[in-house]
């Protein structure tokens, strides 16, 4: 049997949700927001993270903002208030060339 | 149904619009007849008694009638040449649609949009004659012509004269005002008709049934359907047994001599068993290993997956504050020129000790996987080995038995699992045929149950239908009773007969002396069948024609209540024709009035 190198009583209990880390959440967004280019989506953080995640906890909320934050200052997402209440969230042109180059090296991989 | 204005064309001619009450005065010969005549010419009728004018000398081309069914919100316009035509231009004045029509097809469209059914009338001897719509308008025109102990005009010239005056056309046209189809009974009638049908059908398939077991099973007795069944399953357990017997090796091992060999065979049978539990139990765990590998692989898969978008996210650069939303330009090195705020991208990675940990467990699990194929190989091949052994040790045993003897018993099973397999499906068909009986003989007994009840259900409809008209024909009668005494202080009683015509005292209306009280039950029996059909809604076109009824003996005082009657129904229509010395008489509304020697038909200015 091969020797196994991890260390079963300082690593075993480490765990990281990988589905809830900021940069996935941002390439779904950035997924969702690809196919309705036109229309956009409601910014509607407890709507968006359980279309997204399929989670509704505090944790995948947090990493939703994260995530927003991350792709508004790469100019990859835009905001465009509909009224006064209704914000709607778009994927700039930017955006998607960059969306697209990401789909491609993922695909690659 | 309305008539609403006529028009008649030609070298004379006249045009004139309708209301309700349309009250026509003339003088002898002034036309008034010919009038009504040319109405109820456009409505189908035909007539052979026209004025020289129009049957000789063809001074009218045509009538042109037009005419609404108000409850349907349709308008007409009806064409017919005079003196006499086969068939009718009918114009929907709504879609402006033309169409010809034959006479028939024109008293079936007026008889359809009145609601009426076309029915069969039988009479004479196997005579029929079909509804026509003027036999309706004989009950709607109180002409001069026809004696008023007749009750209805005679309308259709000579050739008509015979079917005039048969009974029980006469009996049909007074039911047919006053008859309202009950759509109940109708519909209750099909159903009986169909479950009637079913109930054939059910009773056929039942004799069938019933006759099979009769002729195949008449040993059947009073055995249920249960005990069948039962004796169907001991036949199969019966053949299961037998065939459980029947292996060549169990019985050459039953007749070998030497049994001590079974022991061994059962040693090895023994090891076998516990190999395959090893197999088994072996090839669980590797499952769960696999499962465990997989989910292992999905989450590597995610990680990596992670990392390669967490590396092109960061490498794309920061040009927007996330504080203030202004835009950054890369010299600026990520602080924003507007709100100060340092940018810094936290680039560290935090997944690496995880997914180092994925990675080696899953070489641990892919290390006991294999582990587990080797050991199930081994397994196998031990327990092939085992298999050949116990396969072996049998054939050696079985040179020693006599192939003869043991081919004896396996025919002798095989003929007894023949014979046990032929009774089994014997009684296996039995046992069916028998449910089958059993649910059609119920099927049929609930038909039989549900015909009753409907059957009892149409005779009290039927019944209920007899006591709507014979009420209806009650009304009639008291209308009739209530304004003959108004008229006739000493007036008899009034009732109607099974013929529906009206017998006063004990006379029927012919044998009445007084001419004047004949024209009065007439006109009265008329006008209730219009009063009661407008007022409970029944069939009545809602139309009536009296032509001169005072001609007829009537003096002025019976005469006066008469108009007052007739003026006084509301919700019908009236054409209503008299003499010009009556004017007094009549409400002032009159449709048209002709002093002496003035006709109705006039000849255009130009002849």
């Amino acid at each position: 049997m091969n020797k196994v190198s991890i260390s079963r009583l300082d690593n075993w209990f480490q765990f990281v949700d990988a589905e809830l880390d900021p940069y996935i959440i941002c390439f779904k967004l950035m997924d969702a927001l690809s196919t309705r280019l036109k229309i956009g989506l409601e910014y509607n953080r407890l709507d968006l993270i359980k279309d997204i995640a399929s989670r509704s906890s505090g944790e995948a909320l947090t990493s939703l903002d994260q995530s927003i934050m991350i792709l508004r200052s790469k100019d990859l997402i835009r905001f465009e208030k509909e009224t006064p209440i209704k914000i709607k969230l778009f994927l700039t042109d930017y955006g998607l060339t960059k969306h697209n180059e990401l789909k491609e090296l993922l695909n690659e991989n | 149904m309305r008539i609403d204005k006529i028009k008649v064309d030609g070298g004379l001619h006249l045009e004139h619009s309708f209301s309700s009450n349309n009250i026509i005065l003339g003088g002898n010969k002034s036309g008034k007849t010919t009038f009504i005549k040319l109405i109820l010419f456009g409505l189908g009728a035909d007539f052979d008694d026209f004025i020289p004018e129009i049957k000789e000398f063809g001074k009218c081309e045509s009538v042109i009638l037009d005419f609404s069914f108000q409850a349907l919100n349709e308008k007409y316009q009806v064409v017919r040449r005079l003196p006499k035509s086969d068939v009718v231009i009918l114009t929907d004045l709504g879609s402006k649609e033309e169409q010809l029509l034959s006479l028939d097809e024109y008293s079936t469209f007026l008889l359809n949009k009145n609601e009426f059914n076309i029915t069969e009338i039988a009479y004479g001897d196997n005579n029929k004659a079909t509804l026509r719509f003027y036999f309706i308008l004989r009950a709607m025109y109180i002409d001069q012509e026809t004696p008023a102990y007749r009750l209805l005009a005679d309308i259709g010239g000579r050739e008509k004269d015979y079917i005039n005056s048969v009974k029980q056309l006469k009996k049909e046209i007074l039911r047919s005002l006053i008859y309202k189809v009950d759509f109940k009974k109708q519909k209750t009638i099909l159903q009986l008709q169909y479950l009637n049908k079913k109930k054939k059908e059910v009773r056929e398939k039942l004799l069938f049934t019933k006759d099979i077991l009769k002729n195949q099973y008449s040993d059947l007795n009073q055995k249920n359907a249960l005990s069948i069944k039962h004796k169907v399953r001991e036949y199969k357990h019966i053949i299961e047994n037998l065939k459980k017997q029947n292996h060549i090796e169990d019985i050459g091992i039953e007749l070998a001599n030497d049994k001590s060999y079974i022991k061994d065979i059962n040693i090895l049978e023994q090891e076998k068993t516990a190999i395959i539990n090893v197999i088994q139990s072996k090839e669980l765990n590797k499952r769960d290993m696999l499962k465990t590998q997989k989910t292992f692989e999905g989450e590597l898969a995610v990680l990596n997956e992670k990392d390669i978008v967490r590396d092109f996210i960061t490498n794309i650069p920061i040009l927007v504050c996330p504080a203030c939303s202004s835009s950054i330009r890369e010299s600026e090195e990520g602080i924003c020129r507007l709100c100060g705020h340092q940018i810094i991208e936290n680039k560290t990675e935090d997944t690496l000790a995880y997914k180092r940990i994925i990675t080696e467990s899953l070489i641990e699990v892919r290390a006991i996987i294999t582990s587990f194929s080797n050991e199930i190989e081994t397994a196998k091949s031990e327990y092939k080995k085992l298999t050949k052994n116990i396969e072996k040790l049998r054939t050696t045993y079985l040179k020693n038995v006599d192939v003869n003897i043991v081919n004896q018993r396996i025919n002798i099973i095989a003929e007894k699992i023949a014979e046990r397999s032929a009774a089994k499906e014997y009684w296996l068909n039995c046992w069916k045929l028998m449910l089958e009986r059993n649910l059609l003989q119920s099927k049929f007994d609930k038909l039989s149950e549900e015909i009753n009840t409907i059957s009892a259900l149409i005779l009290l409809l039927d019944n209920n239908e007899m006591a709507n008209i014979d009420e209806t024909l009650g009304s009639i009668a008291s209308f009739v009773n209530r304004k003959y005494k108004d008229i006739y202080s000493d007036a008899e009683n009034v009732v109607f007969d099974g013929d529906m015509m009206p017998i006063i005292g004990n006379k029927s209306l012919s044998e009445i002396s007084s001419a004047s009280e004949k024209i009065v039950i007439r006109l009265l029996v008329l006008f209730a069948y219009l009063l009661v059909s407008t007022d409970s809604n029944l069939k009545h076109p809602g139309i009536l024609f009296l032509d001169s009824p005072r001609d007829k003996d009537l003096d002025l005082t019976r005469y006066k209540k008469i108009i007052e009657i007739v003026t006084g129904i509301s919700g019908a229509q009236i054409f209503f024709t008299g003499s010009i010395e009556d004017i007094g008489q009549f409400p002032d509304e009159i449709l048209i009035k002709m002093r002496d020697g003035e006709k109705i038909l006039k000849y255009n200015a130009t002849n």
